[in-house]
């Protein structure tokens, strides 16, 4: 069983990206912080299971998008569509002061909401994260030209959506 | 002019620039200890009822391929309910046909059954049919010992009539 201390440097080196991670998919802050209770919970036992993580980030954020397969399996589609009118309220991004830019993560934020969920966690991983097309499929569990394509599709979508508001605030 | 969201020649996307850049809101610091408070709790939970290997029961019970089989049986409930619903319409739709072929059958049985006794009634009529005529040539031989010879057609006994008998063998011999 790892000692406090280094659950507790794990969770300062990791608990942010895993967070955002979970808090982009999932769209709810309240499942984001279930997602991460229970990522850190499988970590304890995993590393008391006297197998060593080479790669922590990677090990976490495979866990993190196993839970959110897990939880988005459980929901039903009833609650799927009260969290779509809930995304409105989310804060997905660090708040601004600058207006411009306050605007432009409010935009992001929308954008990222109308993304396919297989599509977002891609863009998620190489743009926030950034992973290597083989990293995020060993992730995701998916083909890595499977990864490149959503990238690619989800950042033409992103770009189309934004690119009014980016060149007049640019 | 202003530069593009569009990626340049170069490959240099400043769209993917500027959406790096973009920091995501970071957990509530409250949450730190709670969440390294409830995993130290579930771990020394578990070491409690560890298992005659030293393995987690509840990983063992969560690995085994029934309750895996059973997670992702649960996971799509609508998918289920539609194949179980197309399986009764094709079981429904199955024994309404075989109970219709059933009937057929016997509805084509007893045609068959009644066919079959008219067919032996005829063929009882045209037997005894047959025995007449063969008694009534019988009766001719016997009455006149002369060789058989053509009679004038005036003189052969009506068919009819010798059915009837009102025309005997007595009035035709003369």
């Amino acid at each position: 069983m790892p000692g406090t201390s280094d659950l507790a440097s794990l969770y300062d080196a990791h608990a942010g990206p895993v967070f955002a991670f979970a808090l982009n998919l999932t769209r709810s802050e309240a499942d984001a912080r279930d997602v991460l209770q229970e990522v850190f919970i499988r970590l304890a036992k995993q590393a008391d299971s006297s197998e060593p993580i080479r790669d922590a980030r990677g090990f976490l954020l495979r866990l993190a998008h196993n839970q959110i397969v897990d939880l988005s399996r459980r929901r039903d589609t009833r609650n799927r569509r009260e969290e779509a009118f809930q995304t409105d309220a989310l804060e997905l991004f660090a708040p601004s002061a600058d207006p411009d830019e306050a605007a432009f993560r409010a935009q992001l934020t929308a954008s990222l909401a109308e993304l396919p969920e297989d599509q977002r966690a891609v863009v998620h991983l190489k743009l926030w994260e950034g992973l290597t097309f083989e990293h995020i499929a060993e992730t995701l569990d998916i083909p890595a030209n499977t990864a490149a394509s959503r990238y690619r599709y989800g950042l033409d979508k992103l770009r189309t959506r934004l690119r009014p508001l980016y060149e007049e605030i640019r | 002019m202003k530069p593009s969201a569009n990626p340049q020649p170069n490959g240099h996307d400043p769209l993917e620039d500027r959406l790096r850049r973009t920091t995501f809101r970071p957990p509530a610091p409250a949450w730190r200890d709670e969440i390294l408070a409830a995993a130290q709790t579930s771990v020394a939970a578990e070491a409690k009822g560890l298992s005659p290997a030293g393995q987690p029961q509840a990983d063992a019970e969560n690995s085994s391929w029934p309750h895996l089989l059973l997670r992702w049986l649960r996971g799509v409930p609508t998918e289920w309910a539609a194949a179980t619903a197309l399986w009764l319409l094709i079981v429904a739709i199955n024994s309404v046909s075989s109970g219709g072929s059933s009937n057929k059958s016997t509805d084509s049985s007893s045609l068959a059954k009644d066919s079959a006794e008219q067919r032996g009634e005829s063929v009882q009529q045209a037997l005894a049919y047959r025995r007449q005529l063969l008694s009534e040539l019988q009766d001719n031989g016997a009455s006149d010992d002369l060789p058989l010879r053509p009679r004038p057609e005036a003189d052969r006994p009506k068919r009819q009539l010798n059915f009837l008998g009102t025309n005997g063998p007595a009035a035709t011999s003369a």
